[in-house]
């Protein structure tokens, strides 16, 4: 058992329950769908959180695997997309998206829980096996999959705080939403960044991106719903720029 | 005929250390999405190490 392996995907289970939670709290205050799948998109976080720590903790579980690569690596930055598709588009297409995004989900989870595994697989001259990893999927075309998924929740969740962050700014209001949108868009890409160094074999790098993302989209949440009472952005006078008492 | 009273500016702008810091980030951001992007497509086409 390694310890580090254990504690940091645990710390991100922890996290990202309570985010979560705090999440459909809000859901339940406001009704926004936005809040209930970025809810549903932290559920699955912590269900890729705690699989990792389970298998930091007690080794191999092939359920404990599909799991993990079924909410942890395909659905999650999907799900958390499709809240802010509901933020920023127009109803009717974020409910095509929907349509669409569950129906490839429950594709997914069939081939994830029909694939063949082998974790001996996991274990290459740049993984030591201490991390979960897809390798240990045998059957073709499952891990293909990750990708388009990825690449939707990226567009959908990082840009889409991005643009939201940008929007604020160009006319300089909400200050604390055009921080909060940052941190988010910053915190939903480290996960993914972590993954690409793990690859690349570093070590801990996707337990430590997962952790650190969650971190900062739980700050960026935060800040982004919590306004600011001082340095909000206020119209300037030309008359006060040049002296003159206004 | 009396004269019109200089109408002030509105701009707005954000504290300080935000005007300078926002765009920054914005920008970072811009780039990191931009290459995460052209990661998940390398991943896809099977051009990663470790894919």
């Amino acid at each position: 058992m390694n310890s580090i392996n254990t504690l940091l995907p645990f710390a991100s289970f922890t996290l990202s329950t309570v985010f979560a939670l705090l999440v459909f709290r809000r859901y339940l205050q406001r009704r926004g769908p936005h809040l209930l799948f970025w809810g549903i998109g932290m559920v699955f976080y912590a269900i890729g959180g705690f699989c990792e720590a389970y298998y930091g903790a007690f080794g191999w579980n092939v359920l404990v695997f599909r799991l993990w690569y079924l909410f942890g690596a395909i659905l999650v930055a999907a799900w958390l997309g499709q809240g802010t598709v509901y933020l920023l588009a127009k109803r009717r297409w974020a409910n095509i998206s929907l349509a669409v995004l569950a129906a490839a989900s429950v594709y997914a989870v069939f081939r994830v829980f029909t694939a063949q595994v082998d974790p001996s697989l996991m274990t290459t001259s740049l993984h030591t096996g201490s991390e979960l990893s897809g390798h240990a999927i045998v059957t073709g075309g499952v891990r293909t999959l990750t990708p388009f998924f990825n690449l939707y929740g990226t567009v959908t969740l990082v840009g889409g705080a991005a643009y939201s962050a940008w929007i604020f700014w160009r006319k300089r209001v909400l200050l604390h939403r055009t921080i909060g949108n940052i941190l988010i868009a910053v915190g939903a890409m480290l996960p993914a960044f972590g993954g690409t160094f793990s690859r690349m074999g570093l070590p801990n790098a996707l337990y430590l991106g997962e952790l650190f993302g969650a971190v900062l989209m739980f700050i960026g949440f935060i800040r982004a719903t919590t306004p600011m009472r001082s340095a909000q952005p206020a119209p300037e006078s030309t008359a006060s720029v040049q002296g003159t008492p206004s | 005929m009396p004269e019109r009273p200089e109408k002030s500016s509105t701009r707005r702008e954000y504290p300080g250390i935000y005007e300078k810091a926002v765009p920054i980030a914005l920008g970072i951001v811009a780039a990191a999405i931009a290459i995460l992007l052209l990661v998940i497509l390398a991943v896809a086409l099977g051009l990663f190490p470790g894919s």
